[in-house]
Order: structure tokens, then sequence, then C-alpha cells
């Protein structure tokens, strides 16, 4: 205990004899964390979105309502053209499962999503479709579907999930390039910034070092205060990166968590705090990586 | 034992052993010079020795102190300390060397950003005492120097003179094997050096082996103890014990 707080003692004298080296790497070490856990969170979502849609509809079969005016629509699709539909679909070998939604169910999805009280009026139930969502086997494509019922009575349009979600996709995509591009920078940038800086304060404080040498301390008693010191900043820089982090969660994500997002799942603080966790913790291997080599001609 | 010669310092008596460090025709150069910085050293420290070395500056002092505490590997012949023959960089860098053997610097080479008290305790305190010892042994030097109201000063609020005194407080509270002081009296006036070299003899009759470097010829036949003259790199041993 006695050594511990000796060694505390060291660290924080270490801490005010080189406040302002110390607060540079705080800063660092706040912004690359916030960078890098952004990098990992958008990630994390691209992963969420794609789970979602994966386990959902490949393709949506919409069935003619009254308002239908395509070729196969002649009014509201009757039970008969809807089982016949159903038994086409199910009869493919193209067709992997297949899931029927009535109108009350679709109506209440839709005014659940769309809860304005202006465009509910507006619209009648009568005019939302029934579908068929049908997820597609492996090595076949969204129109071997639409090919299939193409004469059929009853459908109004065939559509392909995997077209809608292209662009949104492509989106996620280039964001996650872009954050994951500016990560690295930002990793490159504070590896030179917390290389130098602490090489540079390994100079300053040389000569006690050598001395805490020559009269007797281990190469682990003198390098012991300085990972505490680069400890001590972690932990800071990371609190500040997790409060920017929240800061950030609610101002982009809360309005989104509070609305109904249809089962798509957003990250959480939970997973927020995870990352976090994960990217300090390497970050810290880093930085005790480059005392050791700074300490290294010294504690020879 | 203590054998005091009337009239003289006090002196003790001396055992060979593995607490001893001798040389046997060690040559030294630096690296990139032809220069023999030690040439033909025969010398040996032995537990309970108080040794005066003396010479002018650049004749070597400085460069048999480094060889005895280990710093550098000879270029020729024999260097053993306590038991170990050096031979390869590789066998001077060990701790226990670092712990036995207390070296006085010419520059003092105090910590700066910790107090008195604290450079004092440090070498006890990584050594592994308990927080009781380390006080006790470090009040304990600093009170034989006369620096125990100095404690909670920092290096920069002394004086040389006081800051030489705090090196040796520092060096006698380890309770070394071997003391090797480095012109340990450069700085101070003639009452606090006679103190230092009594505090220096009593750490000798406690079984230490000492070897005091200065430059002032006439101080340190007026302290006693054996003399080695260095010049030129070479060690002459008059031939006759001074007391």
């Amino acid at each position: 205990m006695y050594r511990v707080t000796r060694i505390l003692k060291e660290t924080f004298s270490g801490v005010r004899a080189d406040a302002r080296a110390c607060l540079l790497k705080i800063f660092v070490l706040t912004v690359t964390i916030t960078t890098v856990t952004c990098g990992v969170l958008v990630g994390l979502q691209g992963n969420h979105v794609r789970d979602y849609w994966e386990g959902r509809t490949d393709v949506n079969v919409y069935l003619c309502t009254k308002t239908s005016i395509g070729d196969r629509c002649s009014g509201i699709a009757d039970s008969a053209a809807i089982a016949q539909i159903g038994d086409i679909l199910l009869g493919s070998p193209a067709v992997k499962s297949v899931e029927f939604e009535n109108r009350e169910a679709a109506w209440n999805r839709f005014t659940k999503r769309y809860n304005t009280v202006n465009l509910i009026n507006s619209i009648s139930i009568l005019s939302i479709p029934e579908s068929y969502r049908v997820k597609v086997v492996d090595g076949h494509t969204p129109q071997d579907i639409a090919d299939l019922l193409t004469n059929v009575i009853g459908v109004d349009t065939v559509t392909s999930q995997e077209a809608a979600l292209k662009p949104f996709m492509k989106i996620l995509r280039s964001a996650q390039i872009g954050i994951n591009a500016l990560a690295g920078i930002q990793i490159l940038w504070a590896v030179l910034l917390l290389g130098h800086t602490t090489r540079a304060t390994v100079r300053h404080r040389r000569s006690e070092l050598e001395v805490m040498r020559l009269v007797g301390a281990s190469r682990w008693r003198v390098r012991a205060p300085f990972i505490m010191e680069h400890l001590l900043e972690m932990v800071i820089g990371s609190l500040l990166a997790y409060g920017a982090l929240w800061a950030l969660h609610q101002g982009l994500y809360q309005p989104y968590i509070d609305a109904d997002t249809a089962g798509l799942r957003l990250v959480d603080m939970r997973e927020v705090g995870r990352s976090l966790l994960g990217v300090s913790a390497i970050s810290s291997l880093f930085l005790i990586l480059f005392s050791a080599v700074s300490l290294r001609k010294i504690t020879r | 034992m203590t054998v005091r010669a009337r009239g003289a310092p006090v002196l003790c008596m001396t055992t060979e052993g593995v607490n001893s460090i001798t040389l046997k025709d060690v040559d030294y150069s630096y690296p990139g010079s032809r220069k023999k910085a030690l040439q033909s050293v025969n010398f040996a420290l032995n537990p309970g020795d108080f040794t005066v070395l003396t010479g002018v500056s650049g004749s070597g002092k400085t460069t048999l102190i480094r060889a005895l505490r280990g710093e550098i590997v000879p270029t020729s012949g024999d260097l053993q300390i306590l038991g170990r023959y050096v031979r390869k960089k590789k066998n001077i860098k060990s701790l226990m060397l670092r712990r036995r053997i207390a070296v006085v610097y010419q520059d003092f080479k105090l910590i700066h950003n910790k107090t008195v008290f604290d450079n004092v305790a440090y070498p006890l305190e990584v050594a592994g005492y308990c927080p009781a010892a380390v006080r006790a042994r470090a009040m304990d030097s600093l009170h034989a120097l006369g620096m125990e109201g100095y404690a909670d000063k920092y290096p920069k609020d002394i004086s040389g003179g006081e800051a030489q005194r705090v090196a040796i407080a520092r060096a006698i509270g380890m309770k070394p094997d071997v003391l090797l002081a480095d012109e340990p009296t450069g700085n101070l006036d003639v009452r606090s050096a006679a103190k230092v070299f009594s505090v220096l003899q009593n750490l000798s009759c406690g079984g230490a082996a000492v070897l005091v470097s200065t430059h002032n010829t006439i101080f340190a036949r007026s302290v006693g103890g054996r003399m080695h003259v260095m010049e030129e790199g070479e060690l002459f041993t008059p031939g006759e014990s001074l007391v």
C-alpha cells in the first residue's frame, strides 16, 4: 500500500510538473477516442441495418385495391385471387417463405408509422393494399418472383426491397468509409503527437529518471509513475469522450429512438460504452508502449 | 574492530572477501580516445577500508570511481565487484550493485521535484523498506549531516554545500557495502567538511568500504586513511599509511 501511495504521489507530482503536456495528451485522447468510437458505432449501426433487412422480406407483392389502376386490377383483389397468388408463390422453387399481411394489419402498421392526423384522415383503409411478403431462395432474384406473377390477376405491383434499400445502403457504406478514413487519420495523428509528447516528457525528466535508476530503482519502479500517468490521462480522456458521444447520441439518435423505427435497432448507449471501453483499452496499450520505448534508454 | 593511533582519526579493521572491489592491471580508454584514462591500475577496496584518492583534475579519479561502481568495463585487466567479474556491459546493470554501492556525485544528482527528505528516503523506499524504517533511517542520515531542519525544502531552495550534504545523507542512509564519494567536500567549508569525513569514517567503522576522492591533497592528508594518488591515469600508493 505504501508503495502504491508513493507511486501515486510521484504520478501527481509528474502531472503537476508537466501539466501542459498532460492537458495536450488528454485533449488528443478525447478527440481520438471519440472519432474512433464513432467509426466503430457507424459500423455497428450498419450491421444492425443489414441484420434488420436480412431478417425481413426480400420482395413485397402488393395486391389490388379499389384505387389500383394496373392491368391486372379490376377493384379489390378477392379472396379467390389472394388464394391463387398464395398458391403460385408457395409452389415456386424460387420462394423460401411467404407471409400474408391483411388490410387491418397493414393499416395498423401504416397509422403507427405515419401518425399525422391530416395524413391518416386523407387516406381510407380501403386504399391500403394487402400484401404477400416473400423471402427468396439464395440464387434466385426478386425479378424471378415478378416474372412468376406477370399475368396473375389481383397483383398490383411487385417491389424488391433490395432495390429500395440500395441507395440507403450505399449512403451507409459511404458514411462508414468516410468515418473510418477520418478515424484512421486521427489515429495516425494521435500516434505521432502522443509519441512525440511522451518522448518530450521523458527528455524533460531524464536527469530525474537517471538519478532514480542510479540510487537503485528498478525498471518497473521508474516506469510505474509514467504508466499511472498515462492511465490517468486515458481515464479522463475516455470520460470526456463518453460525454461527447452521449451528447451526439442524444442529438442524433434520441428523436428516432423515441419514434417508431419499425423494429430497426439503433445503436444504444450500452453499445456506445462497450465500444468506447474497447477503444480506450487499445489506446492504453499504445500509450504504455510509447512510454516503454521512450524510457528504454534510461531504464537500460 | 576499531584501531586508533594516538592523535589520529578513527580507522577500522579491514577484511577481504566477497564485499571487496578489486582491480588487477586494469586499463581503460574512453571510446574514440587513444589516451588511457586508467593505466595498469591495481587496487583493492575491502570492507572497513577508508581510502582517500587524490590527484589533480583530469588525473582519472572520476574514471576510477566509475570503474569501481561498474559503470565502465575495463579495456583490459580484471575488475571484480562484490564477488562478480565485470567483463561485459550487461554484468554491470545489476540492481543489486546499485543498491549496495552508493555514490556521492560531484554534481549531487538530487531529484529536483522531491523534497530533501524524499530524496534521502527514495533509495530506501525502492529497496523495499517499510515506511517506519524509511522515515527513521532517512531522518537519522539527515541528522548525522546536520540537515534535519531542511527535510521539507526542495533542492532548489538550498545551497550547494547543503545539497552536497543531502547527497551524502542519501548515500549513508542506504547503509551501503561500498560508498564512493567524488569530491564530497568540494562545496563545503572546513568545519562541514570535517563533519562529513567523520560521518564517512563512522560508516567505514560499521564495515562499509569507503573511498573518497578529492583534489585537495592537504585536506586528504589531514583526514587519515589509506591514501592513493592518481596521475595521468596511473595509481600510486605512498609507501606508508598516513596514520
